[in-house]
């Protein structure tokens, strides 16, 4: 049985239909990666599998279970987590209370602290647990993101755009640990990129999305060199695209 | 607030007990204001409306029930907290400026109900049975009930802000769709501390109708009640229980003198500026100021 499987998901606001149809499933403790150009339903698919939106037609399973429609924090509960595009740390505490909101807002006891440095550590932030998150650089910030999802003790965590804008070290660590979580807890992850090259070393598969419809999906480095993905990311034709066709 | 209270008991003065009276019930309604407007962030305009329902529920059960109106506390609470729920449930989806406007805008059309039901005699108002006390033996009631209620609010407050509930809030204040995101139920995190503000404003309304023992609409539904206490909390700074104490015996002890030697507008007009010079200069309040030199002491 798949980790995640949508089954004709569709997402319409107003007169634009966002996802058109999306089906697709993972298996645990694999990486997924989303690529896909601008406005092609990337960032709402992972809207609709958080429960911020609810999709106007389609399932959604997370191990054979219907989801769609739950309120995020219950989707928490069932073990999705999530990091932003733009990092939503809660500026105003320190990084080890940011992670150890996880547990108040899950309604756990005792425990949170070991948990939240032993995951500060593992992003090598561990020497600023006590700093506030708003001194902290945008790289951190995501740092923090995973580490916060981690916290939840997940089973599906959903990235959207977590290498974008971030120097290239964080970047390392951050593919880093991902791979580690997926291969030692068996975690899956579905990460929204536009970073295709990294995307393509990090992911088990890959899906391509255009016009809220899968264009694409299989093996990473297949799925990236099929002209109709490169037509739809780069928004002309393989052959008069000199970078791509030379 | 040890000397504001001793103040009031010491004093041989009626008046004066009656202002530190005063006082202590805007520290009980800014206390319980602050639990969602300070740690949670959501600006109630609201106050007034839970504190005129829970004043009206008392002069209506008192008279229906002959009894005395203090023991209706329960029923003007009970009523005020269906009330906050009836409109927090709905209302609290909505986010900053506009569950503000709500707010207020509900606040309006209960007193122009208020105005227009047989049941609460219109613009004529109600009258309540006073207690059997004389003069000086009712005001020191007042202001020891009022006291109690506003220790017992403190360390309720107080409470919230280091439980698990009161971490929701602040995650609420931060970031919401974050706070939703990490399992923070934020819209029943937000209703309970809107009810409980409502709760807390419908008793203290119950305690005031009962010491005037005369009601009506203008006065118990006047807006400059709702106003008071969130000039209080920003003042005395909302993230924390001190705060609202702080900013209520500051600005009311300021007002009460004004009104006092003034007309009344030089009073609104003080508070105004002071809440212009805290919201832009000392946005942690007189709190915050406090806590920003403890923990520059401790740095050095």
């Amino acid at each position: 049985m798949p980790r995640l499987e949508l089954k004709g998901v569709h997402k319409r606001f107003g007169g634009a239909m966002v996802l058109d149809g999306v089906s697709f499933s993972v298996d645990a403790g694999r990486v997924l990666g989303v690529i896909g150009p601008n406005g092609s339903g990337k960032t709402t698919m992972i809207n609709v599998l958080n429960g911020v939106h609810r999709p106007t037609k389609g399932e959604v399973l997370l191990e054979g279970t219907r989801i769609d429609g739950r309120s995020p924090h219950s989707l928490l509960r069932l073990g999705i987590g999530r990091t932003f595009q733009n990092p939503r740390v809660f500026q105003s505490l320190t990084l080890l209370d940011n992670l150890l909101m996880v547990t108040e807002g899950m309604g756990r006891d005792g425990g949170g602290i070991d948990r939240a440095l032993g995951l500060l550590e593992l992003v090598g932030l561990a020497g600023h647990a006590g700093t506030l998150a708003s001194e902290v650089s945008g790289g951190q910030k995501k740092l923090v993101e995973f580490a916060r999802a981690l916290m939840t003790s997940p089973r599906l965590v959903l990235m959207d755009e977590p290498f974008a804008g971030i120097h290239p070290e964080i970047k390392a660590v951050l593919m880093a640990r991902i791979r580690a979580s997926c291969d030692e807890s068996g975690i899956t992850y579905l990460v929204v990129s536009h970073e295709v090259s990294e995307l393509v070393d990090l992911s088990d598969e890959l899906l391509c999305l255009a016009e809220g419809r899968v264009l694409a999906s299989g093996d990473p480095r297949q799925v990236s060199s099929q002209p109709e993905v490169i037509e739809a990311y780069l928004g002309q034709p393989l052959a008069s695209n000199p970078a791509v066709a030379g | 607030m040890a000397l504001t209270a001793a103040f009031g008991a010491t004093t041989g003065q009626l008046g004066t007990m009656r202002v530190v009276t005063t006082v202590l019930m805007y520290v009980v309604l800014t206390e319980s204001w602050t639990v969602l407007g300070g740690f949670g962030g959501y600006l109630n305009f609201g106050m007034v409306l839970f504190f005129g329902v829970g004043a009206y529920t008392t002069a209506i059960v008192s008279s229906h029930a002959g009894i005395t109106p203090l023991a209706t506390v329960l029923a003007a609470g009970g009523v005020a907290g269906v009330l906050g729920v009836l409109i927090g449930v709905p209302s609290l989806r909505l986010r900053g400026a506009y569950f503000a406007i709500v707010t207020f805008v509900l606040t309006l059309a209960i007193q122009q109900l208020v105005m227009v039901l047989g049941i609460t005699n219109g613009a004529l108002g109600l009258y309540l049975k006073p207690v059997s006390l004389g003069p000086r033996a009712s005001d020191e009631l007042y202001y020891f009930i009022f006291l109690g209620a506003a220790v017992v609010t403190m360390l309720v407050v107080r409470r919230i802000g280091s439980s698990r509930f009161g971490s929701a809030l602040v995650a609420i204040r931060e970031d919401e769709d974050a706070a939703e995101v990490l399992g923070v139920p934020t819209t029943r995190v937000k209703t309970v501390a809107f009810v409980f503000a409502a709760v807390v404003a419908g008793m203290v309304g119950c305690v005031y109708a009962s010491q005037l023992y005369y009601i009506e609409p203008v006065d118990t539904f006047a807006f400059s009640l709702s106003l008071n206490v969130v000039v209080a909390a920003i003042v005395g700074g909302a993230q924390s229980w001190i705060g609202p104490l702080l900013g209520a015996v500051a600005t009311q002890l300021i007002s009460q003198e004004l009104l006092i030697h003034t007309q009344g507008v030089e009073g609104n007009l003080v508070l105004g500026a002071l809440l212009i010079v805290f919201a832009r200069f000392v946005p942690g309040g007189i709190a915050g100021v406090f806590r920003r030199r403890r923990v520059a002491k401790v740095a050095v």
